[in-house]
């Protein structure tokens, strides 16, 4: 099927959104909670595009949840849409003041400083879940949503209940906008107030995994722990030594 | 008692039977047990007739029946056969009504209810303007049943039109009928029911699933209410209707927390058609089984966004999704689900019991049935109206409402709930469907009437429901969160005269990229009542933002309140005056403090000599 995007008509598929047919084709669409691991969210809507089916009107959608249909015209740089995109970036800017990633994208949306109300207590989490939903696909669900509307707040259970994480990381390496701290020293990693060990690379000794993630994923995987073990590069050195003999014979 | 009901033909002799046991002649006093009357006593009132019925060993039947929808007038009670309409009834009237109007059949002339203008009498309900306008065809209901008898409502026709359905209709006949009936969903956004079905009915996908919304949250809209309060079974048999159309075998009803009555009642009426076979495995002998699940709602006014219920209901966070998939290809657990709202299924059984065209002979050419709208604010007679679709809103305000309260001037209507708009007088004889409140910059909503007079102080009306509305966001998506909470600062600067031009252009600017961009129906409508206020009374927020005036006198940064050559120096404001802001001797003018006052406004309420100014 074909839809046709900013006058260029694209092969798409109807499993794909529109955005992941936009960007297959080098078209830029910006984005803050979305991550191609995760399920889409739609909370931050700088991804809305106009969408025309058929003779009806011109539609504002979320690009990263609007599935493809043949025929469908897009357009992803609309004075409306830009107007859109600019306030609402205007609007994170009064919210976020300090965070980086938001005043970049506000930038190029022409937005120097807010020009709106700032927060009284400015706070870098744009309430993107996109830490709630990473933690909830390594499998540990420790973060969820407290609140509700303005007042929501990521938050541990009951606040300060960190039982339940494994110190991953993938909250802090999720996060768009830098709000969640997390601080590694030597072998010592700190998040969520709590304090982890990372093991150690046998063969090189570089920390890698914190004990509690390993364990986890040994739980979630039913390997033994040790195939956790070894970091990243010597991982790979391994694998490439294996094809070099294999390839050798 | 509660033996089984067999098939089709055993409900009919079960009716025939109560139906030949019921002397229309035999006298009765029915008593409304709805919410309104019952927080005014009513529940008393009903024990005090059925005791004094029984010292006196009268054959008088007692009947506790739903809202009859004039809760302003509460406790109301009719006296059968004569049909006597008595309002505001104590308990101390209970031996007088036995004696003069059930014994005699005379009229106690002080229980009658008066026209607050002309001051006429009516002796029957059906002659009060207010229920004489109406055409009360779900509510009518509710006023002649016990909603807590089965019986009742099978002597009444009920669970007629499922009796029928289920021996001579095939599912997608019931589906043709609805189609053909043009009903629309009741609670908001009014997609076509029979359409809603059809796509659920072609959905792939198994276990199907019916839902009921009951999550009524609009301030001062209790329609959903009364229904489920006074007519339970009527919303269970168009329920069953729904299931087997689409075919389901479960059904939910979300209904919040807040409505004991209504859960209580649910919850008799679900487990007495359980009992007698309406519900559960082979309903009426056939082969056909659904059963309701009830699950009560905190009362998050998002949860009313079926995708927001959705999530309640499976125990996640209330908080909407995209659509499409849509609940009829991907709802309750991923089923394909049909949701409509308590008014929407409340009306299935008459479609298929008086037959599609004869619902399609009332209304509109696009709007059909009837509309039960909940009438608030400053008319004479609120309460809960049902007209049908196309009545103006003069018609509802004026003729119905009995028009504006104290004798003063009406401003605005505010139509569809917090996030509908605010109609001018100018619009008073728009005919009311779907479309043409939509056109004029307001909604249907779930039926929410909110009246004003010219003491509302339209900016504030806005800042009000911005309020409101940013308290209830869900927070999920940026631009209702965000933008909600920046709108209410702009409304607050307004109202507390810190405001420029540029205030207002920056709600303009705002306010539809709110409108484009949010996620729901919630954030998507917010704006309505401040682009709707700013587009009928531009003028009074000129008065806020140029001159730091409230027109209305309302806000209170913009008001100062003065004694003028009117005081008689009685003293009273100077006492009541919780500041000390009033000086000033006996039997000599008094002067207000303007750096004390805080504009409670308590000296205007007591002044009884017009002495107190607010500008």
């Amino acid at each position: 099927m074909i839809v046709n995007i900013n006058g260029r008509d694209l092969l798409a598929s109807p499993e794909e959104t529109l955005l992941q047919v936009a960007r297959r084709n080098g078209i830029a669409i910006p984005t803050l909670c979305e991550h191609a691991g995760l399920e889409p969210w739609g909370g931050c809507r700088l991804c809305v595009v106009e969408m025309t089916r058929g003779a009806g009107p011109a539609r504002v959608v979320p690009s990263c949840l609007q599935p493809a249909e043949d025929g469908l015209r897009v357009e992803t740089h609309t004075p409306r849409i830009l107007r859109i995109r600019s306030v609402l970036l205007d609007l994170l800017l009064a919210r976020a003041p300090e965070a980086r990633r938001i005043q970049d994208l506000a930038l190029e949306h022409g937005v120097k400083r807010t020009s709106f109300v700032p927060r009284t207590d400015p706070d870098k989490c744009i309430l993107c879940s996109l830490c709630v939903r990473a933690c909830a696909a390594v499998g540990t669900q420790a973060l969820g949503t407290a609140g509700r509307g303005a007042a929501g707040r990521i938050s541990l259970p009951f606040g300060d209940d960190a039982s339940a994480c494994v110190g991953c990381g993938a909250c802090a390496l999720s996060c768009p906008t830098g709000a969640i701290e997390m601080v590694d020293r030597g072998s010592e990693r700190r998040i969520w107030g709590r304090t982890f060990q990372r093991l150690r690379c046998p063969s090189c000794g570089a920390p890698t995994l914190t004990r509690e993630h390993a364990a986890h994923l040994a739980a979630r995987s039913r390997l033994p722990p040790e195939s956790f073990g070894p970091c990243e590069r010597c991982r790979r050195e391994q694998a490439s030594r294996q094809f070099l003999e294999l390839v050798g014979k | 008692m509660t033996r089984r009901i067999t098939d089709a033909a055993h409900l009919e002799r079960l009716r025939a039977e109560l139906q030949a046991a019921r002397d229309p002649a035999r006298k009765a006093i029915a008593v409304c047990a709805g919410t309104g009357c019952v927080a005014y006593g009513s529940r008393k009132l009903a024990i005090a007739f059925r005791d004094a019925v029984a010292a006196r060993q009268l054959d008088v039947e007692v009947r506790a029946t739903g809202c009859h929808g004039f809760c302003e007038r509460g406790p109301l009670v009719v006296v059968f056969p004569s049909r006597v309409f008595y309002q505001r009834v104590q308990v101390g009237d209970v031996e007088e009504i036995l004696d003069r109007t059930v014994a005699r059949g005379e009229v106690i002339d002080r229980l009658l209810y008066a026209d607050p203008t002309t001051g006429r009498k009516y002796v029957h309900e059906d002659e009060v303007p207010f229920y004489a306008h109406q055409h009360r065809l779900i509510l009518g209901f509710n006023g002649k049943i016990d909603p807590e008898s089965l019986d009742d409502y099978i002597a009444n026709g009920g669970y007629r039109a499922l009796a029928r359905t289920l021996t001579s209709l095939l599912p997608e006949q019931v589906i043709e009928a609805v189609t053909k009936a043009g009903l629309r969903g009741r609670g908001g956004a009014g997609f076509p029911t029979g359409r809603k079905w059809a796509l659920c009915r072609q959905a792939l996908g198994n276990p199907k699933y019916v839902v009921c919304n009951a999550d009524e949250g609009d301030p001062g809209a209790f329609m959903d209410r009364s229904v489920l309060e006074g007519n339970p079974h009527g919303v269970i048999e168009g329920m069953i209707l729904g299931a087997y159309a689409i075919g389901a075998r479960e059904g939910y009803v979300y209904v919040r927390n807040e409505y004991p009555l209504a859960v209580e009642r649910l919850s008799l009426a679900v487990a007495a058609a359980r009992a007698r076979g309406l519900l559960g495995n082979n309903i009426l002998g056939r082969d056909f089984s659904f059963d309701i699940q009830i699950t009560r709602g905190a009362g998050a006014f998002v949860c009313g966004e079926e995708t927001a219920l959705i999530g309640s209901v499976e125990g996640n966070r209330g908080q909407p999704r995209f659509r499409p998939p849509y609940p009829a290809q991907s709802g309750l657990w991923g089923k394909p689900t049909v949701i409509n709202n308590v008014e929407t299924w409340v009306n299935v059984p008459w479609i298929l019991d008086r037959g599609a065209d004869w619902f399609a002979g009332i209304g509109t050419a696009g709007s059909k049935g009837t509309k039960i709208f909940s009438l608030v604010g400053k008319v004479n007679n609120t309460g809960l109206v049902e007209v049908p679709m196309g009545a103006t809103l003069r018609h509802i305000v004026f003729d119905i409402g009995g028009g504006i309260r104290d004798g003063r001037a009406f401003k605005a209507v505010q139509t569809g709930g917090p996030s509908g708009g605010c109609l001018p007088a100018e619009m008073l004889d728009l005919p009311i469907d779907y479309e043409s409140l939509t056109a004029a910059g307001s909604m249907m909503g779930s039926g929410g009437m909110i009246v004003m007079d010219d003491r509302t102080c339209m900016v504030d009306v806005a800042r009000y429901f911005i309020d409101f509305l940013l308290e209830e966001s869900c927070g999920k998506c940026v631009p209702c969160r965000e933008g909600l909470t920046q709108m209410s600062h702009l409304l607050h600067a307004i109202t507390e005269g810190r405001a420029t031009d540029e205030t207002l252009a920056a709600l303009e600017t705002l306010a539809p990229v709110v409108q484009d961009a949010s996620l729901c129906a919630l954030g998507q409508t917010a704006p309505n009542p401040v682009l709707s206020t700013i587009r009928y009374f531009r003028d009074e927020y000129l008065a806020h933002i140029r001159d730091r005036r409230c027109p209305a006198a309302v806000c209170k940064s913009l008001i100062t309140y003065s004694i003028n050559d009117q005081c008689t120096g009685c003293m009273v404001c100077a006492r009541q005056c919780p500041e000390h802001a009033i000086t000033g001797e006996r039997k000599k003018l008094h002067r207000i403090d303007p750096a004390k006052c805080t504009r409670c406004g308590i000296c205007l309420s007591v002044c009884k000599f017009d002495a107190v100014d607010v500008r």
